[in-house]
């Protein structure tokens, strides 16, 4: 295993270093600095546009960073990027999936594009352990957003990866749909161990799921630290939001 | 399996589930169709007119006075490959946007490149998968004209004639898989896949329909409504007087109709097909010998495309944009 250590020999699974993403003049991504520990539930927050995308991008290997560097699951998401994707599971903003295929049809794709020898197997874990049996048959076109959602989390964890990268989650969901995918990702966390790295703008449901959070502004990493330091430190806030907003605020001052 | 044929079977399952290549389909073998059929039946005729004139003859007790005609049953394919010409070219724009776009739409793409897939294996999966659909779709084209050419027009091939025909299949193919190659760099390439679909069909016209129908217009030998000397008025004689004093006339033609890789495909189809008189009876090496230039340029344009493919999805870049 070649995760970074600490001096406190805690591990790393995703260890950035300096990465930039310049887009034209413009800096999305700017000397990013961030290690997320094994196991955590990482929450990134940001306004829009503050690069949250670009980074999950290019920790999950789809963009070639300007400078800088990053380490996922102990991989250089440069030089080993094929390792990386190998451990790594993704699921992108408004998923779709493909639309004439039904779920099953979509999982033993991906499944064999993972490598997985015997898809069906990990299939039918996969729909159970996220109680989606009952949509195995059924075409994507026919599934509502939220059982879209379901299977698209499927997709990503198939292969048992040791990350799971997700681009604004709870987007488009209703409550439902929040409140289950926060048991999902819970369960994931507690019974596989996996590391979750979440970009998010709803901030009622970090205080729900995330261990640890980062704020990204203007491409810069202006505050990370664990959920419980974070309220402590701004005791004098009432929600995560005045938090959030306060740390934002503090920010643009400088 | 390996991750291509991962995708190249998920493509072409795709595309069979697709009502729109059905009806691509059903319109290419509707044209090739009629073209074959009518085309068989005034074959037949002749041939059944020339027997009636024979049998007229031997009744009045007298030889034929001529040599016997000669018709050349691959010519009544002329039609098809207009056709082919034009939606083939459509089919292989169809194609190569809609197998991107579509990863694009549903964001699929995304998902495909965090898997330990390398981008050429996704590459050579979507070609494969395509190219066999465009495979499929050829025999079928084929067997249907050979059917035609055997039952409507009662034409034995021989057997240098059906290696003809298959020699003409494979370019064929490969004229549709550069079409294929291009739009799939265009949608790569580009942001907008409506832009992507403008340039496409822009290019489909430049080379398609308007470089080869400038060449036709400028052709000497076209003296037909629209041609250019018949359009100024010019019998065959005055054009023979013009010409002599232009003698870079028929160079610059010929360099037009190069500039389009569906006048060098139809070249090398007609050569092979003797709709062109003077490769009748030619052997199929010496055609491939004195058509070499055409088919390297159909060869040329559709390793080129294949190339800028492979280079553009390399540029990691390109494929994410939010």
């Amino acid at each position: 295993m070649k995760y970074s250590k600490n001096p406190s020999e805690k591990q790393f699974i995703i260890d950035v270093r300096s990465l930039s993403k310049k887009y034209g003049d413009n800096f999305a991504v700017d000397g990013l600095n961030l290690k997320v520990a094994e196991g955590e539930i990482f929450g990134f927050l940001g306004h829009n546009g503050a690069g949250k995308t670009t980074t999950v991008n290019m920790l999950t290997t789809l963009l070639q960073p300007t400078s800088g560097g990053a380490f996922v699951a102990g991989f250089d998401i440069l030089k080993e990027s094929v390792e990386v994707r190998k451990r790594i599971g993704y699921l992108p903003e408004n998923i779709q999936l493909y639309d004439s295929m039904t779920s099953y049809e979509n999982l033993e794709y991906f499944a064999k594009l993972s490598g997985i020898s015997k898809p069906e197997e990990s299939i039918l874990q996969v729909l159970d352990f996220l109680d989606a049996e009952s949509y195995r048959d059924k075409k994507i076109s026919a599934l509502s957003k939220g059982m879209r959602q379901r299977i698209g989390i499927a997709q990503a964890i198939l292969h048992e990866p040791k990350v799971l990268f997700l681009d604004e989650p709870t987007s488009g969901l209703d409550p439902f749909g929040v409140k289950q995918l926060r048991d999902t990702l819970l369960r994931l966390n507690k019974e596989q161990g996996m590391t979750i790295f979440m970009n998010t703008h709803l901030l009622s449901e970090v205080t729900k799921t995330c261990s640890t959070i980062g704020v990204l502004s203007h491409g810069k990493l202006i505050h990370s630290d664990s959920l419980v330091n974070t309220m402590k430190r701004f005791n004098d806030e009432s929600s995560l939001e005045q938090v959030y907003l306060t740390i934002e605020e503090g920010h643009y001052e400088k | 399996m390996s991750n291509s044929l991962v995708i190249a079977r998920k493509e072409f399952k795709d595309i069979l589930h697709s009502g729109i290549f059905l009806t691509v389909l059903l319109l290419l073998l509707a044209l090739t169709a009629t073209s074959v059929i009518v085309s068989s039946f005034v074959f037949k005729s002749q041939v059944d007119s020339y027997q009636s004139s024979l049998h007229i003859l031997k009744e009045l007790g007298k030889q034929p006075g001529g040599p016997q005609p000669e018709l050349f049953p691959l010519n009544l394919l002329r039609g098809v490959i207009d056709y082919l010409e034009i939606v083939g070219a459509i089919l292989g724009i169809l194609l190569g946007s809609l197998t991107i776009a579509r990863e694009k739409n549903t964001q699929t793409l995304k998902l495909i490149l965090t898997r330990p897939v390398s981008r050429k294996d996704l590459l050579f999966g979507k070609m494969l998968g395509n190219a066999v659909f465009i495979g499929i779709v050829l025999v079928f084209v084929g067997s249907f004209a050979l059917l035609s050419l055997v039952f409507v027009a009662g034409a034995a091939l021989t057997l240098t004639e059906a290696a003809k025909l298959l020699l003409v299949l494979a370019i064929s193919w490969i004229y549709i898989m550069a079409f294929f190659s291009l739009a799939a760099f265009l949608f790569l390439s580009m942001r907008s896949l409506s832009n992507a679909l403008i340039v496409a069909f822009t290019i489909w016209m430049v080379f398609v329909l308007i470089l080869p129908q400038i060449g036709d217009t400028m052709d000497p030998d076209n003296q037909v409504p629209g041609g250019f000397f018949n359009s100024i008025y010019f019998n065959k004689e005055q054009e023979k007087q013009v010409l002599a004093k232009f003698s870079s006339y028929e160079t610059a033609r010929n360099f037009i109709e190069e500039l389009s890789v569906t006048k060098n495909y139809e070249r090398t189809v007609f050569a092979l097909l003797g709709i062109k008189p003077e490769f009748n009876g030619m052997q199929v090496p010496d055609i491939l010998g004195q058509k070499l230039f055409d088919i390297l340029v159909v060869m040329l344009f559709f390793a080129a495309g294949i190339l800028a493919d492979y280079s553009v999805l390399n540029k990691k870049d390109i494929l994410v944009w939010d």
